[in-house]
């Protein structure tokens, strides 16, 4: 293979031949991919390679250090297992797509100078649009319109952000960053925009709900995620974030909670855990940005995981929606069972890897003595053991028997499924082998007895409150509706207002087109009463008439000047 | 697939689903006992990090408050919030 080359142009590269082939030969050629990507990334070892200057910027094709190597494993791994999830689907746009969206995710992870970086930021932003219009559906493509403008939007900002940047300080390096300047409030949106920052977060909830049953799997693993990465490289320990963290943390829990359709409901949930990783962020130091890599790897297998569970349901019955669902578990025991581990890994159970993971988050916030902070994220962590933990299983998957029957999600998909939750478990069953691989080299005492039972107590009482709540009627009820949000701001709210000003605009225009035209009839009447046809301006008179009036003019005119 | 099976799984057989709720109480109880051995500082050390978390059954009660928040104040604005799923189109 060509000396670092980056491994997310391996997966780019090899989008371009799939169109070529078919079938079985098609389905290795995908598989074979990611796994080409990974042996790439692991030979490579640590280093920096690609440099070469351009209109004298330096740029860095390939740069793996610790935090990027963290991101670029996670990222092959969900490729891998998301691609092993959509083997079934015929569809050769989704499966280019796919590639294209993982490998530059997988770029823009390695990116050495901001240059690179916006590159491939740009292409995941435009590749990943088609898997929301993979649908094809008229709702899927007004969704995926609005994802595409949000996205760009994210990379004309960054753009903005390097170009000020570039000014400012002549080196285009994609590093650590001192937070202040008009430069870095450009790539904090840019980077915010994709993090889904409160209030601009509502493309997540909106698209992933609306893409293919594979596509949400996919698309969950990488652009929030690539987010993340972005902000714990050029702005650890930047305090602003701190506070935007927390608002996350919190703000997406309600919807969670009253949502009906198991993939929205994952959106939001997603959300929320985002927050974890931007506070962790903000606090920074080793233990919090270790937290950030090691929350973020766990978080891509247990969301993709859920999105595979509540993907294989919407699969075999058309529909993701919990009011319409119901016995499931009779029919997909198997996928239930996946659904129980996801579950049982996000609302972080000992034994699998987000107890180990939001460990990290959690004692970080407390070294620095911001208890408040933690309040807040462990109000997080009990929200997201209703949310999913206990939500998307009892209501999508062993709720009351409908009587419908369906077939057990493909043995492909199950596959997917299994890798993910066995790499969840695993990093839970053995903490230390996984943060071997974090940033910073660290002890790690994941199973204290108080540790695991502080976090059982926490997980028992919020389910006897849910099992109370259901019992008693009070736990909100289930409905076939929407849930407002934000995006109410622009997409009624604004529509209407625009809507209003187009009508008063052109009320005013019909008036003031109104008023002239009257004018301009006023005066062709009055010009033809006195000009027209046979009127006493345009009437035929007499030589001798005329002359007699030109000689009166002429003795008016005399009299007048030389009296 | 139409109803094909007549298998009668174990949810579906009347009292099991009390039988679930009574584990979970149960488990409750058995994951306050630490809590109550920390107050006589008997086999179970707390390690707290910070004050809040000597007090006595912190994280269940907490996590007890949290869910009541949060089922309260979506039970609260789920009328205000709530949509018709073509309201949009």
């Amino acid at each position: 293979m060509i000396e670092g080359l980056n491994p997310g142009i391996i997966l780019i590269l090899g989008a371009l031949i799939v169109p070529l082939t078919s079938g079985f030969i098609r389905g290795i050629l995908l598989l074979a991919l990611p796994v080409l990507g990974l042996a790439q990334l692991i030979m490579l070892g640590l280093g920096s390679w690609g440099q070469f200057e351009i209109m004298g910027m330096q740029l860095t094709v390939t740069h793996i250090d610790p935090l990027s190597r963290v991101f670029g494993l996670i990222f092959h791994v969900a490729a891998f297992a998301g691609i092993l999830y959509s083997l079934h689907v015929k569809d050769t746009m989704q499966h280019v797509a796919t590639l294209i969206y993982a490998g530059s995710a997988i770029g823009a992870v390695f990116a050495g100078d901001l240059i690179t970086l916006f590159t491939f930021w740009e292409i995941t932003a435009v590749s990943s649009v088609f898997l929301i219009w993979a649908s094809r559906t008229e709702r899927s493509f007004k969704s995926g319109i609005r994802y595409l403008i949000i996205q760009v939007t994210s990379g004309v900002v960054l753009l903005g952000g390097i170009a000020l940047y570039a000014a400012d300080t002549g080196s285009i390096k994609f590093e650590t960053m001192e937070f202040g300047s008009l430069a870095t409030w450009f790539f904090l949106i840019a980077f915010g925009i994709k993090a889904a920052f409160p209030l601009l977060h509502n493309w997540v909830q909106d698209s992933y709900p609306e893409a293919t049953v594979t596509g949400s799997v996919i698309l969950s693993a990488f652009t929030t995620k690539l987010a993340i990465y972005a902000l714990a490289r050029s702005f650890p320990g930047t305090d602003l974030l701190i506070w935007i963290g927390v608002v996350m943390v919190i703000f997406p829990v309600v919807h969670a909670t009253l949502e009906n359709d198991l993939r929205r409901t994952m959106a939001y949930s997603l959300n929320s855990q985002q927050g974890f990783m931007i506070i962790a962020i903000g606090i920074g130091g080793d233990l919090a940005i270790n937290g950030v890599a090691a929350h973020a790897t766990i978080s891509i297998l247990y969301t993709c995981l859920m999105f595979m569970v509540t993907g294989a349901a919407l699969y075999r019955t058309g529909t993701a929606k919990i009011t319409e669902l119901g016995g499931l578990y009779k029919s997909m025991p198997v996928t239930s069972t996946f659904a129980i581990l996801g579950a049982l890994i996000i609302i972080a159970a000992p034994l699998t890897g987000a107890f180990a993971t939001k460990a990290l988050i959690m004692s970080a916030a407390l070294d620095a003595k911001m208890v408040i902070l933690w309040l807040a994220m462990l109000f997080g962590a009990v929200a997201v053991i209703d949310n999913v933990g206990l939500k998307i299983p009892l209501f999508g998957f062993f709720s009351k028997d409908n009587g419908k029957r369906f077939q057990e999600a493909p043995l492909h998909m199950l596959l997917a499924m299994a890798v993910m939750a066995g790499f969840g478990i695993f990093i839970g069953l053995s903490p230390a082998t996984f943060f071997a691989l974090l940033p910073t080299p660290m002890e790690s005492h994941t199973y204290t007895a108080s540790h695991v039972v502080t976090q059982l107590q926490l997980i028992a009482f919020a389910v006897l409150i849910f099992a109370l709540a259901l019992r008693t009627g009070y736990y909100p009820k289930m409905r076939d509706s929407i849930t407002l949000d934000f995006d109410w701001i622009y997409r009624k709210a604004g529509k209407m207002a625009l809507t209003k000003t187009s009508s008063i605009v052109a009320n005013f225009w019909d008036q003031t087109k109104g008023f002239g035209l009257m004018l301009v009839g006023w005066a062709i009447d009055k010009a033809e009463k006195s000009h027209g046809e046979g009127q006493a301006m345009s009437r035929t008179v007499s030589s001798g008439y005329a002359v007699s009036v030109i000689l009166i003019l002429f003795g008016i005119a005399l009299v007048v000047i030389y009296a | 697939m139409p109803n094909s099976d007549n298998r009668t799984y174990w949810l579906d057989r009347p009292g099991n689903v009390n039988k679930l709720f009574y584990g979970v109480v149960a488990l409750t109880v058995v994951l306050a006992i630490p809590d109550i051995f920390a107050l006589f500082n008997i086999f179970y050390d707390k390690h707290p990090k910070t004050e809040i978390e000597e007090i006595p059954f912190f994280y269940g009660l907490y996590a007890m408050i949290s869910m009541l928040v949060l089922l309260g104040v979506s039970n609260s604005v789920s009328n205000f919030l709530k949509r018709d799923e073509d309201y949009y189109d």
